[in-house]
């Protein structure tokens, strides 16, 4: 895998969904994070996805095994904000996208909401690319991956802060013609 | 004791904290993640087994 401007020591922030591929699927995936290190990237999660993997343990042994593994991954907390913004981008997503309401959970509006905070500090990788449309954000690389048993596609995606702002403006303009009309 | 010892979990990171994994410390993380992939497959089984009762 060569190196890529774009990656170079940038923030990857893993969704679970690319963790437990990681944990299933270590032959294949193996491209993936030989390609994070040849970019020295880092690897960071959210509070949710921690909360995600060790909602796996069943005991304090296990317990003990799951937060060990996540010991190498920096992992961002969700403040006031951040709940905020997932809350804001999950109305600003519905509106445009009616047909995706059920499919995108809190978890992945919360990593949203990172994605927003942080603009091109952070790269988001995931296999779940349709839980992040290119209404709001862009697909900037994808990544198929033959892990013997399927191939897994990875996508790297980055909040587009112009895409955001005139979806935003124009929901805001639907608020102010209501208030208007009243 | 108060709540805030009995509670292991922190959760407080900051981006600058990061730091990049190189090819062998991923290693190392491929060789955690194979308890973390029994783990996991045993609680799936248990999900599955509650889910068809």
């Amino acid at each position: 895998m060569q190196k890529d401007n774009n990656f170079n020591r940038q923030h990857i922030l893993l969704d679970t969904n690319i963790l437990i591929a990681s944990i299933k699927q270590s032959i294949g995936i193996k491209v993936f994070t030989d390609f994070l290190s040849e970019n020295e990237c880092t690897q960071i999660i959210i509070d949710a996805v921690s909360f995600e993997l060790l909602g796996y343990s069943k005991d304090p042994s296990e317990y003990k095994i799951l937060d060990n593994f996540l010991k190498p991954f920096i992992k961002i907390p969700s403040k006031n904000e951040d709940v905020n913004n997932a809350i804001w981008l999950s109305v600003l997503i519905k509106h445009k996208i009616p047909q995706i309401r059920k499919q995108i959970s809190y978890t992945d509006f919360l990593i949203a909401a990172q994605l927003m905070k942080y603009k091109k500090r952070i790269i988001l990788a995931t296999t779940n690319w349709r839980d992040f449309p290119d209404i709001i954000f862009d697909r900037i690389k994808i990544m198929a991956i033959d892990t013997g048993k399927e191939v897994l596609t990875i996508a790297f995606i980055q909040f587009n802060q112009e895409k955001y702002k005139k979806i935003a403006e124009d929901f805001k303009k639907g608020l102010e013609l209501l208030e208007n009309k009243k | 004791m108060n709540n805030e010892n009995l509670n292991p979990i922190k959760i407080s990171g900051d981006l600058s904290e990061s730091k990049p994994m190189t090819k062998k410390d991923w290693e190392i993380f491929f060789e955690n993640a194979k308890e973390v992939a029994e783990i996991i497959k045993r609680t799936e089984e248990i999900e599955e087994k509650n889910a068809k009762r």
